[in-house]
């Protein structure tokens, strides 16, 4: 029975001591993303489309620009004869190993098939992975802390700055980011610095809004004033208190905003407006591919796969995100 | 009510100033002008005509001072005239603006009623293979790039099973006969629609099943079957019309979406829309109609937005704009 502690007029009911086990937040949130399986399938298939694009090109016999007009749209085979042109009838070419010969060895064909100047698609699509997962890693982050910072100083300090930043995010509200898009880039020069810059100053806006929102939802909580009753100035609070309190929507944003960023870019490559080739990226190699589509369907497949993948997996991975840092923690 | 329409209405054009100069900013320093191509294009136009169509057409004023004619010229109802096409904007951009409105409509009823009837089975029937399957559409939905999903549509029903056509809004040799001409206009348009409306049927999907799932945790709807109500009256009669509120607002600003998705889908399908136009026109230095566009584009948003929140207020009696 327990025993009371009497103690004045207040009565202390003792507590049995049982084994807690403490976890801290981290863990805690580390566990419930794990236990989202779909979601640590998308960190899986980003890790793998990664080692394909960064590790890929080391391991691949081609280069992306290397023509070889002999094998122009050679079908999709992973051995092929020397020589043989492009006349690979299947994907394991039975034919091929057949009529293997000691002057005419089989050699490494194209696994993904070639375009139309003979280049190896799938050469072509790590590198276009270098470019568009680059991309989206670039844009989410920057943008991100760019954002936050610009977003939570307006919030809290309120004033000119908040009213200019919202203004620029209503009229950011009012056109759909695809036409803006198209013409910012056909003023700068193409290529990849200029896709990485007008995407993260687009995406900018949208983190901007979430740290506003936060930072006027947190500043007036009683933790900010008590933070502020023991003096401390505008930058702590921002750094110290706002921010890392409003980590959670953030870290959603981040991977979202990496597959909005690769969604972007492959959208105006494929339009013409992005990366130019003969630099390869998914949407261009796209673009490239629609007027084969009848006789290499394979040009149009695999490149699509790889967006959609990619896609998939970060919005995966930001929903086992948000349901990690739920504190309701509903599970559905 | 009136008082928070009228308010709203007027904070528009301050938006609507502010997006014009931004774009009048941006269009006009996008390489080149529409004499480029007209130089390019005609042997016969010599450096003298060049020089005096640029006088004329005030190639050379301050940017502002273009501005200012731009919009006095829009103020008097004049939208301009296209390098391009050769014709007013207003005559360009009004049939095209139509067939946008008929395939994003026509996408948004699809996305609508698929997303409902998806989202409602889904949250009923939770956990159950309806509800993995409509989940894991929703996801595909998402990730899918709408670019890619109208070739391969096309590869399929188009290249390999020749049921629908690969592109265009209508057939040279249609039958005379307004069924037959809906008819052929509804074949044309089934595949720019499926990829239109894929996203954010996606998206009002899972936004349904999640509203219906909070919905259906409160205590009213155990009053509701307490006193003895079917399942289905619980649920249509009761727990339908509180969780579907909100997508009111989720369509509303959805406006934007589709016509930037529109975008792609058109120049996917080669569909003579709106988003095609502003493609073309951005890519050719057209910049009356550009501006035009991009002008509609804003005023629609903005409507858009304002009608929802409006519409908001009418049916949830919760909220009122004093």
């Amino acid at each position: 029975m327990a025993r009371e502690i009497t103690a004045g007029t207040r009565v202390i009911p003792r507590v049995e001591e049982r084994e807690v086990k403490i976890v801290s937040l981290r863990a805690l949130i580390f566990n419930r993303f794990i236990r989202h399986r779909m979601a640590v399938a998308g960190v899986l298939i980003v890790f793998g489309i990664s080692a394909f694009s960064y590790i890929g090109p080391f391991l691949s016999p081609y280069a992306p620009d290397q023509v070889n007009l002999r094998e122009r749209f050679a079908k999709p085979s992973v051995v092929m004869l020397a020589g043989a042109g492009a006349q690979v009838p299947a994907l394991y070419n039975l034919d091929a190993i057949n009529g293997a010969t000691a002057e005419r060895p089989l050699r490494f064909g194209h696994p993904l098939g070639t375009d139309d100047l003979g280049r190896d698609t799938m050469t072509r699509a790590m590198f276009g992975g270098r470019v568009s997962l680059g991309i989206g890693f670039f844009v989410s982050i920057t943008s991100v802390i760019i954002g936050t910072t610009f977003g939570a100083l307006a919030g809290y300090l309120g004033g000119l700055w908040d009213n200019i930043l919202m203004r620029i995010n209503d009229v950011n509200q009012a056109l759909p980011d695809l036409p803006v898009l198209m013409v910012i880039s056909k003023i700068l020069p193409p290529g990849f610095w200029t896709m990485c810059v007008i995407l993260t100053a687009l995406s900018m806006l949208r983190s901007s809004r979430i740290a506003r929102a936060m930072a006027l939802t947190l500043k007036q909580q009683l933790f900010s004033e008590a933070a502020r009753a023991v003096g401390a100035n505008w930058s702590r609070m921002i750094f110290r208190h706002i921010i890392p309190n409003s980590l959670s929507p953030l870290f959603v944003s981040v991977t979202l905003g990496a597959g909005g960023a690769i969604r972007a870019e492959t959208s105006l490559s494929y339009l013409g407006l992005g990366i130019q080739p003969p630099m390869p990226s998914w949407g261009n190699m796209l673009s490239n591919a629609q007027q084969y589509f009848f006789s290499a369907p394979w040009l149009v497949f695999f490149p699509g796969i790889a967006i959609f993948l990619t896609l998939f997996s970060f919005n995966m991975i930001g929903d086992g995100l948000r349901d990690a840092f739920d504190p309701r923690m509903t599970r559905r | 009510m009136l008082k928070y329409v009228i308010n709203r209405v007027v904070q528009m054009f301050p938006i609507l100033i502010l997006i014009s100069v931004l774009c009048f900013a941006l269009l006009t320093s996008m390489p080149g002008d529409p004499l480029d191509q007209m130089l390019e294009n005609n042997p016969d136009f010599t450096y003298e005509d060049y020089m005096r169509l640029r006088q004329l057409y005030g190639l050379d004023d301050p940017v502002y001072v273009r501005y200012f004619k731009w919009a006095s010229q829009v103020l008097q109802g004049q939208l301009g005239y296209s390098r391009q096409y050769k014709i007013p904007v207003q005559n360009l951009v009004g049939p095209r603006l139509v067939n946008t409105l008929i395939l994003s409509i026509s996408a948004l009823v699809l996305a609508l009623s698929v997303a409902l009837a998806l989202g409602i089975i889904s949250a009923v029937k939770q956990y159950s293979f309806i509800d993995y399957a409509g989940m894991a559409f929703a996801f595909f939905g998402f990730s899918v790039p709408g670019f890619w999903m109208g070739l391969m549509l096309i590869v399929l029903f188009s290249v390999n099973l020749h049921w629908l056509p690969p592109g265009g809004i209508m057939s040279s040799d249609v039958q005379p006969g307004i069924w037959n001409q809906f008819l052929d206009r509804a074949k044309y348009l089934i595949m720019p629609m499926i990829v239109t409306s894929l996203t954010e049927m996606a998206s009002w999907t899972r936004y349904t099943r999640n509203s219906l799932l909070d919905v259906l945790q409160l205590d009213y709807l155990r009053t509701a079957r307490a006193k003895g109500l079917t399942e289905q009256s619980v649920i249509v009669k009761h727990a339908l019309k509180n969780s579907l509120l909100p997508l009111i607002t989720v369509i509303g600003s959805s406006f934007a979406r589709f016509f930037a998705g529109a975008t792609i889908t058109e120049t996917v399908f080669s569909y003579p829309g709106m988003g095609k136009l502003l493609f073309d026109s951005v890519m050719g230095n057209d910049f009356v109609v550009s501006m035009a566009i991009l002008m509609i584009l804003a005023f629609m948003v903005l409507w858009g937005n304002l009608i929802a929140d409006v519409l908001y207020g009418v049916v949830d009696p919760r909220i009122r704009y004093d």
